[in-house]
């Protein structure tokens, strides 16, 4: 009953509940577009460095993060594996030997080059690197090749069946020189992968180097990829920290967070400025309603209406007003994020180098994070309900006689 | 006319607590507003001059094909661009360099490396690499072979000064060299990333090991005096020597171009959207002290105020409450701009993304005064749409609805 | 020469399917310096009919010329400007610009003639005085008691010199005390400077004191002298 008198309150005066309601609408809005932009842009940013190179978590010889180094590689262990599968959260492990060499063809000068050994059965499972192929194939059961990412091929003008030259520096010294037969190129998406990675197998790669039955690192793949912590403690229980550390892509790429986290910190302190206006608003709506209402107060609490009843029918009133702000936000939002999200901003100008000189594709995908709606309404209508106990305030301090002289 | 202001002015103060709300929300909100671009803009600007000082400069010379294929091959004669560029009065400093790219190694790790063969006064001139020196020497007089390497490439390395490294890069001609050089320096730069790619070494000695005369250089790269000659002397440069690549740094980097462009038109949408949060407020408010004033201005047209003049005075009343705190928030915002540009903010928590943009942890606020301009034009603009409609109003009312008595 | 008169003057509403008139065929001429009350009862049409003299209101059919003026063919700022300049008005609340005093109030529509600042001072001193109200000259409304408010709004009436003076209830929400104040002054104004009042009103002490009463009854006008 009281609820009802609270919402027909809010249409006496239908001009100025509009206009509070709209503003709401407005604030909650722009945040959810922008907000789903960005969360969106990050994501995306993520995933895209994050499958590019290290994988979600990585299980490595303590310290090789930091130098990378063959000298620093773990050994190849089924027993280890075996221990370690037993873990729920874990979904696969990767078994990866990385190193550097130059790469040199007929065609062109040397150029760098990043070698990376890999089990390709499970490269093509967890992360689709099969298909990544654009021309030719993944060395065949018994064939020991190569595959080069695509600008990489095309800087040093070589194609499927040419052949590849790799000097580099191998285990404990050694020097490791090989020639391989170019069997496939690969479209790895992140540009900077693109530009600079060869596939080998893993025992090709061992071989190479004199790493045999060594690992640069095991990447995990987990079964669910937001509960990362939970996986990396769990996985550090099981493993003896002065032979293997665990780490988590924030772990090993601590820029890439904290660059986007730079860029969100600005989002948010504009959203700050905004939901501050707004609040501002608000208040004075509720200013307004509850002062030119003060004779009416006065006559209802001389009638004999208990003040929490009326306290509570004034409170439901503006908390309702927000509500229909904020759900009225929220929808309109919807179109234009749904929209976005399938088919995301394609960059140009400037901005797509921009993204891909930072390892990412250059578009603009907008995130349908639910969160982003909870967190979003819910901070607006938060501060709406905090606002509204100021007219609770004046219904327990007023005093009848003095309101109806009003 | 006077009188219409004197009452307006007056009529904003019936409602104290209601006119201070207003205003209170428009001086916050203009203020943050403009604090925030002016954190932006500070933000961009050191990006853009950190990146321009110690990496890019303003143009940069190179053989065109070496732009495409960046091989040792491509070089030019150094000669008349420098007859050209030296002793010109708008040149701040430049410098030529030669290139090369291959791999870094010591008996711990090798990696990917840019090597950079300079000419150390001119290089200190241009891109204060003197300066970025943490230990050793720069560049002694006597010596084989000196090279400067960042403290991230070091700390991989296992290097310190006066140890041995290998440099291995291709010749152009097919050959790979590979030759020892002595760390003689070790220089820092706020990106890691630089640190550990890029290496310098005396431009003789590389042109040497290349087989190049010393006149054969990769590239030239030159730093002005003023901003508004840049495009100038790039046109002047591709006149004269139309076979060479001439760059200015919006080509180099064209999302530093990108983002320069936009941030202005950035700046004013931050405060367009604050602006349009405000206005709600603001119209809110004028129609409620429009419509409880029916009746007075009912009458007030009957005694003959025209429809113009109480039109007016609503707009009058409506530009007071914009003007006591757009202007206000405009001033402080100023201050605090100015206050904030002399100490800077320390955004610690995101030093390490903060190095992949290439700038330091300490961000000073900045905005080009025009904008101050541009804001206190906007938030008139903006006043002025938010007052016409409860103006138009108050146009509405009824005189005879005065005369109706109880 | 009638300053006011009135030829065939009708208003007529629609109410559903009915149509109300509220002012039937109304012939009517008011003289220079009379002191005349319009009476009836609610809804006998006399408030319409002192909208349509006052020019507040447009007629559905017939003429009204003040002045010599055809009022009812003015539109908008034009009739709003013949307002200021030839006709008073007292309401019976709300007359007076909160926010300003009583010599600002009073000056107020001497300004929007455009009359200099002296000839304002002065006359809007001149005026107070002559309505009692010299000491309070420099109060706000709401400083003021219900008489003394009325009385600023007589005052401020009369500052832009105009033909005659409409009075709407003025002493509907007065005491005793002040109402008889006000027509006193009101009665004085009119018999030494012959400034012409027309009251609508209920107030049987204003009946009392108008040398001419015009009865509305039902959209039409009956005198009784």
């Amino acid at each position: 009953m009281l609820i009802k008198i609270a919402w027909r309150n809010i249409w006496r005066n239908k001009r100025r509940s509009l206009i509070t309601m709209a503003s709401v609408a407005f604030a909650l809005f722009f945040a959810l577009i922008m907000r789903s932009m960005q969360l969106g842009t990050y994501d995306q940013a993520y995933a895209s460095v994050i499958n590019a190179t290290t994988g979600y978590l990585q299980i490595q010889a303590p310290g090789y993060w930091e130098k990378q180094s063959l000298e620093k590689s773990i050994l190849q262990s089924d027993s280890l594996q075996i221990k370690l599968r037993q873990n729920k959260q874990l979904k696969a492990l990767l078994p990866r030997l990385e190193s550097f060499g130059l790469l040199a063809s007929a065609e062109s000068e040397t150029r760098p080059g990043f070698l990376r050994g890999i089990d390709q059965e499970l490269e093509f499972e967890y992360f689709g690197l099969h298909e990544k192929i654009v021309a030719g194939s993944f060395p065949k059961p018994g064939q020991s090749a190569v595959v080069l990412a695509e600008k990489l091929a095309e800087n040093l003008a070589l194609k499927v069946g040419d052949s590849l030259v790799i000097i580099g520096q191998g285990y404990q010294g050694m020097s490791a020189n090989g020639k391989f037969l170019i069997s496939g190129i690969a479209d790895l998406k992140n540009p900077k992968a693109n530009k600079s990675t060869v596939y080998l197998k893993l025992a090709d790669l061992q071989e190479l180097t004199g790493a045999y039955q060594r690992l640069s690192a095991l990447v995990v793949v987990p079964e669910n990829k937001n509960d990362l912590y939970a996986l990396k403690q769990s996985l550090q229980s099981q493993l003896d920290a002065q032979d293997y550390a665990v780490l988590t892509w924030r772990d090993m790429m601590p820029e890439l967070i904290q660059a986007m986290e730079a860029d969100s910190a600005g989002g948010l302190a504009m959203l700050f400025i905004l939901y501050l206006v707004i609040g501002f608003g608000v208040f004075g709506t509720i200013l307004m309603l509850t002062s030119e209402r003060m004779r009416e107060f006065g006559i209802l609490i001389s009638l004999g209406m208990s003040r929490f009843h009326l306290a509570f029918t004034t409170y439901m009133e503006t908390t309702l007003l927000a509500l229909l702000g904020v759900l009225s936000g929220s929808l309109l939002a919807l179109p234009i994020t749904w929209y976005y999200h399938v088919n995301p901003i394609q960059l140009g100008d400037g901005m797509d180098k921009m993204m891909e000189d930072y390892g990412m594709e250059p578009i603009i995908p907008f995130s349908l994070d639910p969160s982003i709606w909870l967190n979003n309404g819910g901070a607006i209508l938060l501060i709406c309900l905090v606002l509204s106990l100021y007219a609770v305030l004046i219904v327990y301090r007023l005093q009848p006689v003095k309101a109806m002289r009003q | 006319m006077k009188t219409v202001f004197k009452i307006a002015w007056r009529n904003i103060w019936r409602n104290k607590l209601r006119s201070a709300v207003v205003v209170c929300s428009i001086f916050l909100g203009i203020w943050a507003g403009i604090f925030v671009s002016a954190f932006s803009f500070g933000l961009n600007e050191q990006r853009k001059e950190s990146m321009i000082r110690n990496q890019i400069s303003h143009i940069q010379i190179h053989n065109s094909t070496w732009l495409d294929q960046k091989e040792v091959a491509y070089t030019f004669s150094a000669t008349a661009v420098d007859d050209y560029l030296n002793k010109d009065p708008r040149l701040k400093a430049y410098a030529t360099r030669s290139k090369a790219s291959g791999m870094v190694s010591s008996a711990h790790y090798s990696g990917a490396a840019q090597i950079i063969g300079v000419n150390p006064n001119a290089e200190a001139a241009l891109s204060n690499l003197e300066e970025k020196l943490t230990e050793g020497e720069y560049f002694p007089e006597k010596g084989r072979n000196p090279v400067l390497i960042g403290r991230a490439l070091a700390k991989k390395l296992e290097a310190k000064i006066g140890s041995r490294i290998i440099l291995n890069f291709s010749d152009g001609q097919g050959n790979i060299i590979s030759s020892a050089f002595k760390v003689k320096g070790l220089y820092k730069d706020v990106s890691s990333k630089m640190e550990e790619l890029n290496l310098y070494v005396r431009q003789s000695d590389l042109q040497t090991l290349l087989g190049l005369e010393s006149v054969q250089v990769h590239e030239i790269a030159a730093l002005l005096k003023e901003d508004a000659d840049i495009e100038i002397l790039q046109q002047e440069l591709q006149a004269n020597f139309p076979a060479l690549a001439i760059q200015s740094w919006k080509q180099i980097s064209p999302e530093l171009a990108y983002a320069d462009e936009i941030m202005t038109q950035m700046l004013y949408i931050i405060i367009g959207i604050i602006m349009l949060a405000l206005s709600f407020g603001i119209i809110n408010t004028m129609l409620m002290a429009v419509l409880e004033r029916r009746k007075e201005l009912g009458m007030l047209m009957c005694v003959g105020m025209s429809r113009t003049k109480v039109f007016s005075m609503i707009m009058v009343e409506t530009f007071y409450l914009a003007l006591l705190g757009g202007p206000l928030g405009i001033l402080f915002a100023y201050y605090s701009v100015w206050q904030g540009s002399k100490s800077g903010l320390d955004l610690a928590a995101f030093s390490d993304g903060l190095a992949t943009y290439g700038i330091d942890s300490v961000i000073y606020p900045a905005l080009p005064t025009s904008f101050y301009w541009g804001t206190t034009l906007l938030v008139f603009i903006m006043t002025l749409l938010a007052a016409i409609y409860p103006a138009r109003r108050a146009l509405k009312l009824n005189p005879v609805e005065t005369l109706r008595t109880i | 020469m009638a300053i006011i008169e009135t030829k065939n003057l009708s208003r007529l509403y629609q109410d559903g399917d009915h149509i109300i008139h509220a002012v039937d065929k109304v012939n009517l001429e008011i003289e220079a310096g009379e002191f005349t009350a319009i009476v009836g009862p609610s809804g006998s049409g006399k408030t319409t009919l002192l909208n349509l003299i006052g020019g507040l209101d447009s007629p559905t059919e017939g003429e009204v010329i003040v002045d010599g003026k055809a009022i009812h063919k003015l539109k908008d700022n034009a009739l709003i400007n013949f307002r200021l300049q030839h006709i008073g008005f007292v309401f019976q609340a709300y007359n007076l610009i909160p926010v300003l005093s009583a010599q600002e109030n009073v000056e107020f529509i001497m300004l929007l003639q455009n009359a200099s600042a002296r000839e304002r001072k002065t006359r809007a001193q001149e005026l107070l005085k002559a309505v009692g109200l010299e000491a309070q000259m420099h109060k706000r409304p709401a400083e003021l008691s219900g008489g003394q408010q009325q009385r600023v709004a007589v005052a401020r009436a009369l500052a832009s010199k105009p033909s005659f003076v409409l009075a709407d209830e003025p002493t509907a929400n007065l005491d005793s005390k002040s109402t008889e104040d006000l027509l006193d002054i009101m009665h004085k104004l009119n018999q030494e400077e012959g400034i012409t009042f027309i009251f609508s009103t209920h107030d049987q002490r204003v009946i009392d004191r108008a040398s001419r009463i015009i009865y509305v009854e039902d959209g039409q006008i009956k005198e009784n002298h």
